[in-house]
């Protein structure tokens, strides 16, 4: 040790709010905090960087739940917000959102061509790009004459200890749980999920997990995402993808939606940013990249990615499922033993 | 015996200087402490959680999971460090680095790894295999195998340091067993305990590994107020309470235990002395056994990477999280080590600031990382702090306050081991502060790097608290890490896990040659 | 009986003892020499603790090493040592300290307890066994440094400057203790000391070191008749 190193040192340590301050802001840019994972959200934001020179600086979310996630930092950044704009991987969190008045309503004039049904009329939020619940089935494990149909094979005692979900706390499994409460009610959907614990179903930490379970072949098959699902088929892993309850639940549609935050510090680049997101062109980038499926008619669809319009969808109102998520918190937590 | 005068002209170094350093400390850990536990009174019922047996069984079993762990890897550990102290075997000094590498990681890719390896499909799994993996005994090997090169790595050093003429009067009279038992051992006890606290608290705060062999644990229902739909923040911090009886309870132990001894080997002056053990072929075994336990879970994620074929994409996602990493950890690594030459030297001298500051900031190590995390979100998210929180500068803060305790105890071991004497000579020719916090850095000349090693490596493995807070676009590369480990390719990830470790080695050594002790210095 | 034959010990290029030989029978022999001669190199050799690199070193008859090769490490060569800085273990009572090499030899507890009695009250530190260094006084640890080396029963002692650090009162007492306990067990016994006049009491012979080889050796009034240096000189006529 020397003059030298403690010199060192306390230059390091002074030069540190200089260096630190320069990193902070640049004229033209944007702050997006995304859930939508972010090998498929990246690529969307350096094309509209290209396209529109502002710089995008983002917050992506972990699958594994080692983050309290992004929804829950833009409600503790409530105070002074940081993001302009929130694309969220599914349409129910933003109503967390909305209820603590966090979401500045703003209709796109690219949300005009797509559905009703996936958009609050005011602008609060719209939807597009959709992936959808379905059970991934591992082939070697799974006979191709019982493969599972519906949910409920879940809970066959045939399949007892051999099938996995994501934790109900997080994730979109939230979601699902949640639409089942409203689908069901509450009791029905309550019973279900006990005898999913009687039948030993896996708790995973995340979809991500529940993929890698499966095609692991830990467990003979799991319910997970549309995009987790396409990614085992991707990788080449022996494993189907079952569109559950045809026919007569549906399965359970999820868009992903964009909305532009209130008091946005950056609020025009927001609004160009959203606008960008609703275009046909990322509907497109994301069902090639993600398997998500394009809402807006006339996107074309990837062979790998069934239509919408071809799939039975449970209907859903997604602010009654939001409403769900928050009553049944307390239970599920009891659930999963936390 | 009176207490010496400080020369009255130059009192005002030690003023500034302390003032200085424990402001950096309080600024860093204490507002989100404030923060945190002052939702507390915002929680509805916000004591419900104790009132069922549930709650209090998972926290006995974490306590127990971590308890386990950390006798495993002290009981491992110990004898390693030992080993790759005072034995002499051939490719020593790599094979210690093969070892220590899997804890720059943050523990669940080496359990990504084991799973790799061992899980029903893996490359040497199967079904029994995978059930051992997927247990509470598989959760217990995984973190046991993450953090037992902390437990390595500060017995080594502790041994090193245990006074060479202690040690030769052992082995002439009880040959080298009972020399390393009964005198190297308990002689390097300091450091042997701060290293039994330290994976003590990882393991107890680790998420991650636990959540993914589904074995429940306390910080996850801790987590739960805090990443699931309902964000409740106070009932978070209420269930954190218990964790500052835990914070009391380690420092007892570690006072009781190791008092205000020192980890001897980042001292200075150190007498070359002759290997303790001669080489033994059994010796190379060992430490092959070390080092392969360590890399095996690195190697097969990576090797799991090139398979997929992912490796040629890492350049296209890498972005600028090594910069931004390497920018944060090093400059908090350095702030810590000012801050913490300061205050250890204060700590060990007894001084007030420094026996008060000491509780806290444990308390900021120990404290689940998200807690802390949304702590300093609420502290520092505002209009008139904006500049801060939308930088780089947030991690700085963030780290400092979470990992600022290991760098000042790190400091004040080694200060505190020097006699008394030596302090009181200096202050009776005179010398004013500054020469004898001076004198005392030259006297302990490891300990600075020691202290920077530290609290870079700490900073740069962390996941939990940067998560939370890093600015838009200059997220650390952990995070990106775990951002992408969501459907990312996984040649990506392994990639990514890889270039951490090495980006972990450069900067420590850098840090080496800035800071290592120079001959004649 | 310890002898040295030609032994050098080199660290790198350099030879920090430097083909030095003597040999030892049942007598105390005083070590002598500036400061940096080699006196601590030249035990640390005997005790094993460095391999000389040529010469060959044995104890009680028996080939200790080989140029460049320890055949037998310090734990089996039963020589004992009070050192400089007397390396009392703190975290160990007295009685601790000297059961240490016992419980190593496998003496059993009767014997053992019987041995560390018997060394206690040599150095007249009985009913202080239970104390930590920490808690004795500087006279006591030096006790307990002595007892310690004694209590091995060793086929040879040496100690490494043993009063370098006591006040007149005390390291006349030590000196006395000495004394006696020399004339009570007679094994090769080597004292490092840079004060003639301790040399004197002890001794009955001088092994003057300068340069790290052997200057000169005989009894004290050999080498005050025909002194080889001026170093040996002046340590002979400050006797």
């Amino acid at each position: 040790m020397n003059r030298r190193s403690l010199l060192a040192l306390s230059g390091a340590a002074a030069v540190a709010p200089l260096g630190l301050a320069g990193c902070s802001q640049s004229a033209q840019d944007v702050v997006a905090y995304t859930s939508v994972d972010q090998v498929f959200s990246e690529p969307v934001f350096q094309a509209f960087e290209r396209q529109s020179g502002i710089r995008v600086r983002a917050v992506y979310d972990t699958e594994e739940t080692k983050s309290t996630g992004v929804l829950n930092r833009l409600i503790a950044e409530a105070q002074n917000p940081q993001a302009d704009v929130f694309w969220s991987g599914d349409p129910v969190r933003p109503f967390q959102l909305i209820r603590r008045s966090l979401v500045e309503p703003y209709v796109s004039p690219q949300s005009a061509g797509l559905p009703d049904a996936f958009k609050a009329a005011d602008g609060a939020w719209t939807g597009f790009a959709a992936r959808a619940r379905v059970l991934l089935v591992n082939k070697e494990r799974v006979p191709e004459n019982e493969t599972p149909r519906g949910l409920r094979d879940l809970a066959d005692a045939r399949w007892r200890g051999q099938t996995v979900v994501a934790n109900p706390l997080f994730g979109t499994t939230t979601m699902h749980v949640a639409a089942l409460a409203s689908a069901w009610g509450e009791e029905a959907m309550r019973a279900f999920l006990t005898e999913l614990k009687s039948n030993e179903v896996r708790i995973a930490s995340s979809n991500g997990e529940v993929r890698r379970l499966v095609v692991a072949g830990e467990v003979a098959f799991g319910l997970t995402d549309t995009d987790d699902a396409n990614e085992a088929l991707r990788a080449g892993a022996s494993v189907s993808v079952v569109y559950p309850d045809q026919d007569d639940l549906g399965v359970l549609v999820m868009p992903t939606s964009v909305m532009l935050m209130r008091g946005a510090p950056r609020s025009t680049t927001g609004r160009a940013l959203v606008d960008y997101l609703l275009s046909a062109e990322v509907e497109r980038q994301m069902a090639e990249s993600a398997a998500h499926m394009p809402l807006r008619p006339g996107v074309p669809t990837p062979s790998n990615v069934r239509p919408v319009s071809d799939l039975r969808a449970m209907q859903v109102d997604y602010a009654r499922v939001a409403d769900q998520i928050e009553a049944q918190q307390d239970w599920l937590r009891q659930w999963v033993g936390l | 015996m009176g207490r010496p005068l400080i020369a009255a002209p130059r009192r005002w170094q030690a003023q500034v200087f302390v003032t200085g350093a424990a402001a950096v400390v309080l600024v860093a850990v204490v507002p989100p402490l404030v923060a945190t536990f002052g939702q507390i009174t915002d929680a509805k019922d916000m004591f419900a959680p104790f009132a069922t047996g549930q709650t209090w069984g998972l926290l006995l079993r974490s306590l127990a999971l971590s308890g386990v762990v950390t006798v495993l890897a002290l009981g491992v550990g110990v004898p390693l460090g030992i080993l790759f102290a005072r034995a002499q075997f051939p490719f020593q000094g790599i094979l210690l680095a093969a070892h220590l590498s899997v804890f720059f990681l943050s523990p669940f890719l080496p359990t990504l790894g084991w799973f790799h390896l061992f899980g029903r499909e893996g490359y040497l799994g199967g079904p029994a295999s995978a059930q051992i993996l997927f247990s509470e005994l598989g959760c217990v090997l995984a973190l046991t195998g993450c953090f037992l090169p902390a437990v390595t790595a500060l017995t080594a050093i502790g041994a090193r340091g245990v006074d060479a003429s202690l040690e030769e009067a052992a082995r002439i009279a009880g040959g080298p067993w009972r020399a390393a038992a009964f005198v190297v051992a308990p002689s390097a006890a300091p450091a042997i305990v701060l290293a039994g606290v330290i994976v003590f608290v990882l393991a107890f705060s680790e998420l991650g590994t636990p959540m993914f062999l589904r074995v429940d644990v306390y910080p996850a229902l801790v987590f739960s107020r805090l990443g699931g739909m309902d964000f409740a923040p106070g009932e978070a911090a209420a269930l954190a309470l218990p964790l500052v009886a835990l914070t009391a309870a380690l420092a007892w132990f570690e006072q009781r235990l190791a008092g205000r001894r020192a980890i001897a080997a980042l001292g200075g002056g150190l007498r070359a002395r002759a290997p303790l053990f001669a080489f033994r072929p059994w010796m190379l075994g060992v430490g092959l056994v070390a080092a392969i336990v360590s890399i095996a879970p690195i190697a097969t994620l990576l090797f799991h990477g090139a398979l997929n074929g992912g490796f040629a994409e890492a350049p296209r996602w890498i972005g600028d999280a090594p910069v931004n990493t390497l920018l944060a950890s090093s400059l908090a690594a350095a702030l810590m080590t000012a801050v913490g030459v300061v205050l250890g030297f204060s700590l060990a001298h007894g001084h007030a600031t420094g026996r008060w500051l000491d509780p806290v900031a444990a308390l900021a190590f120990i404290l689940p990382a998200a807690i802390l995390g949304v702590g300093i979100a609420f502290a520092w998210n505002h209009a008139a702090t904006n500049w801060l929180y939308s930088s780089v500068g947030i991690l700085v803060v963030a780290y400092v306050a979470r990992y600022s305790v290991l760098a000042t105890r790190t400091i004040a071991a080694a200060m505190a081991q020097l006699p008394r004497s030596l302090d009181d000579a200096a202050r009776t020719i005179g010398a004013g502060y500054l020469a004898r916090l001076w004198l005392h850095l030259g006297m302990a000349p490891r300990s600075m790097f020691g202290a920077f090693a530290l609290a870079l490596v700490f900073s740069l493995r962390d996941l939990e608290t940067a998560v939370l807070l890093y600015p838009p676009g200059g997220e650390p590369l952990t995070a990106r890490i775990f951002t992408l480990e969501a459907n990312g390719p996984p040649g990506v990830v392994s990639a990514l896990a890889g270039l951490h470790v090495l980006i972990t080695f450069a900067a420590a050594s850098v840090g080496w040659l800035l800071l290592r002790p120079r001959s004649g210095a | 009986m310890i002898e040295m034959r030609d032994v050098s010990v080199r660290r790198g290029e350099t030879a920090i003892l430097d083909r030095v030989s003597f040999s030892i029978g049942d007598e105390v022999v005083a070590l002598a020499g500036p400061s940096g001669s080699g006196k601590t190199t030249l035990l640390r050799a005997l005790l094993g603790l460095e391999t000389p690199s040529e010469g060959e070193v044995r104890i009680g008859g028996r080939l200790m090493s080989t140029p460049g090769r320890s055949l037998v490490p310090p734990e089996d060569r039963n020589v004992a040592m009070v050192f400089q800085d007397l390396a009392l273990w703190p975290h160990l009572s007295a009685h601790g300290n000297l059961a240490f090499g016992l419980r190593a030899r496998g003496v059993a507890k009767d014997e053992r307890e019987r041995r560390i009695a018997v060394a206690l009250t040599s150095v007249g530190l009985d009913g202080k066994g239970g104390k930590r260094p920490g808690e004795l006084s500087g006279g006591e640890r030096q006790r307990v440094a002595i007892a310690r080396a004694l209590v091995l029963d060793p086929a040879a002692l040496l100690l490494d400057e043993p009063f370098a650090s006591l006040d007149i009162m005390l390291k006349q007492e030590i000196i006395t203790l000495l004394a006696c306990l020399f004339k009570e067990r007679r094994v090769p016994t080597i004292v490092v000391t840079h004060d003639p006049r301790d040399a004197a009491v002890l001794a009955e012979r001088v092994l003057i070191i300068e340069g790290r080889r052997i200057a000169q050796q005989g009894t004290l009034a050999d080498v005050a008749r025909a002194p080889a240096t001026p170093f040996a000189e002046a340590f002979a006529r400050g006797a």
